[in-house]
């Protein structure tokens, strides 16, 4: 696993903690008998000392812990573990949620994905959820349209050129975002189905708040049509959404995203050629 | 909060075989599982190549060692000569003399999955209710693998999920053998019958059903999936499948036809209908309480689909003279039943 350039040679994981303490049994627990030469870098954005439960629960492998005395979000939070650790990054490194727990062999897996891919231009590969699988459709070679930031593989070159994830994005889409400025950059964007996770997502776990995910979706979702196509498209999906409860919120969330963008970000991103599904960000017949 | 004091044993059968990583799967879904106080109990049943039952063997006992932090693994081996149910039976002896703290007892075939409030959503609910079996909705999930063989799901759907009636298990398995979780207090004695071939999980649930004693509920929520490839629910059986089905069908009449069970008092009105409207006279749901009321289904409609089960089953074989003598006694079975119940 560790003898040619485009393989897996220490494989650093970004974990981004945010009052995640019914899950870090499993995922250290998880990652105790995850194969393959990996570094976990983990960062509380909830300023608590999540370390004491990481100790806990005896963690065998290298990792680092900071916390930030502020939330945020997980695409700044991911920004900041990035700015501080990767200059050590090799070719690519790993997302992980806490919420995930690597399959033993998800490593090696990856590895072996990632040499079938390493003559393409390749900017992230995606990791498989379990049981559930993301709900979108990929490609006979493997190819997606957008990958979801629960457990991705992220070309660490490719991702300090475009900057990171997007500042302006507190929660939900940044995902998407990252993935269509990848696909404007002539990246490649992969899943590699061999390489599981399990992600115990929002339907399967009570403690997750649904109109959390509900508002920051959907004002992630406002804002990607702002940035990427424009206020028709904007106004086009605000039709079907001003009816939610949250609305209020909504509208202010992504009021404030948007301002962070200047005339030149929108320059560069719209009338690109991304592809995305016509009418969902799903593949209806999977679901 | 949820009461998690009772132990949960997941039994896997498994032949290992070429369906290591569906084995993994299969143990990470119990690993996923948000019920915490579980044990598994795998079962290796080598029927299929004999020679290979020590290298499984070992492969197994690698993987209780990597998850030893995780959870406690059991391994038994069953006879390599006997049938599907001899393993679970091999698993259910070891439980009962090796977990004494055991109490609650679900199955699982090693190329399907829980989602993971499986656990804890059914035992809660049986907790709550005092029921000694839950069950939920079962998803059947059809593939084609892709390039990197790997399942590539092709459509999800609920088809496994009912509401629970004793009468219609009794002619119909309506519910999978990954469906459930039950009491292993009340039904702990019960054991697979090894002679079948096929339905010795219907037979199971037969026995619990005969035995008087089941307090039974279906929850509607999606809890587990049923993985198969794609188009192979439209299949039909091949040769000794069919001989197979047709003796345990035959077995399955001989061992129950004489036995009597007894039924809730709403249970009897989706045989035999709301004639005199006791229903809607005594319900919240008025006149039209045997339509409304939703743990009920209409006799008619009973009546109805049990005749296009039984057809759908037996069709392909209007020439073969032992089925059709099975389905006159099966009716005959339903009228003595129906008799029974109008007293």
């Amino acid at each position: 696993m560790l003898k040619d350039k485009y393989l897996l040679v220490m494989v650093h994981i970004q974990v981004l903690l945010y009052k995640s303490e019914r899950h870090i049994e499993n995922l250290v627990k998880g990652l105790n008998i995850l194969q393959g030469d990996f570094m976990v870098h983990f960062w509380d954005n909830s300023n608590e000392d999540s370390d004491r439960i990481i100790l806990k629960y005896s963690p065998t492998f290298d990792y680092t812990f900071d916390k930030s005395s502020i939330n945020s979000g997980f695409g700044r939070g991911h920004n900041s573990i990035f700015k501080k650790y990767g200059n050590t990054y090799s070719h690519g490194f790993l997302l992980l949620n806490p919420d995930c727990i690597p399959f033993f062999d998800s490593l090696v897996e990856l590895d072996s994905f990632v040499v079938r891919v390493s003559q393409d231009k390749w900017g992230i590969i995606e990791l498989e959820q379990f049981p559930l699988e993301h709900p979108k459709d990929f490609a006979p070679n493997f190819e997606v349209e957008w990958a979801s930031g629960a457990a991705m593989y992220i070309n660490t070159a490719a991702f300090k050129t475009l900057g990171g994830f997007d500042d302006n994005i507190f929660m939900y889409c940044e995902d998407v975002d990252l993935s269509w400025r990848m696909q404007i950059a002539g990246y490649k964007l992969y899943i590699s189905t061999k390489s599981k996770i399990v992600h115990v997502t929002q339907s399967m776990d009570d403690a997750k708040s649904p109109e959390f995910e509900q508002v920051y979706s959907i004002a992630g979702n406002l804002y990607l049509r702002y940035k990427f196509f424009g206020l028709s498209e904007v106004n086009d999906y605000a039709r079907y959404v001003y009816n939610s409860p949250y609305w209020e919120r909504i509208q202010k969330i992504y009021s404030e995203a948007s301002q962070g963008l200047s005339l030149n970000d929108l320059k560069n991103f719209r009338g690109s050629n991304i592809k995305i599904y016509p009418d969902t960000n799903y593949a209806k017949h999977r679901w | 909060m949820q009461n998690t004091d009772g132990k949960w044993i997941i039994i896997i059968r498994t032949n290992v075989g070429e369906r290591k990583h569906l084995l993994n799967e299969a143990l990470y879904s119990i690993l996923a599982q948000t019920y915490s106080n579980k044990q598994i109990v795998i079962a290796l049943h080598s029927y299929d190549n004999v020679e290979l039952q020590a290298e499984r063997l070992e492969y197994l006992h690698s993987l209780k060692y990597m998850f030893r932090d995780m959870v406690d693994i059991h391994i038994v081996t069953a006879d390599t000569s006997k049938k599907r149910g001899h393993p679970f039976n091999v698993a259910l002896d070891f439980v009962q003399q090796n977990i004494p703290d055991c109490k609650y007892i679900s199955f699982l075939d090693d190329d399907d999955v829980y989602y993971p409030v499986f656990g804890k959503y059914l035992i809660s609910k049986m907790q709550e209710e005092s029921l000694n079996f839950a069950y939920g909705n079962t998803i059947v999930a059809s593939y084609v693998k892709d390039a990197l063989g790997e399942m590539k799901f092709l459509e999800k759907k609920s088809v496994y999920g009912e509401i629970f009636n004793a009468a219609k298990l009794v002619t119909n398995n309506y519910i999978t053998s990954n469906q459930y979780v039950y009491a292993f207090s009340t039904f702990g004695g019960l054991r697979f019958e090894e002679n079948l071939e096929l339905l010795e999980d219907w037979e199971f649930l037969l026995q619990m059903v005969f035995s008087n004693n089941i307090i039974g509920k279906y929850y509607d929520k999606d809890l587990a999936e049923y993985r198969i490839p794609s188009g192979s629910l439209s299949h039909s059986f091949n040769l000794h499948q069919k001989n197979s089905q047709a003796q345990a069908l035959t077995f399955i009449y001989n061992k129950y036809s004489l036995k009597s069970m007894m039924m809730d008092y709403l249970t009897c009105f989706t045989l035999c209908g709301d004639p005199n409207n006791i229903l809607g006279n005594n319900s919240e749901f008025g006149s039209s309480a045997l339509e409304k009321y939703s743990q009920i289904i209409p006799a008619e409609r009973y009546y109805k689909y049990r005749y296009h089960l039984v057809d759908k089953i037996f069709r392909p074989f209007d020439n073969n003279a032992i089925l059709r003598f099975m389905l006159r006694k099966s009716l005959a079975f339903y009228r003595k039943v129906k008799r029974f119940l109008l007293f």
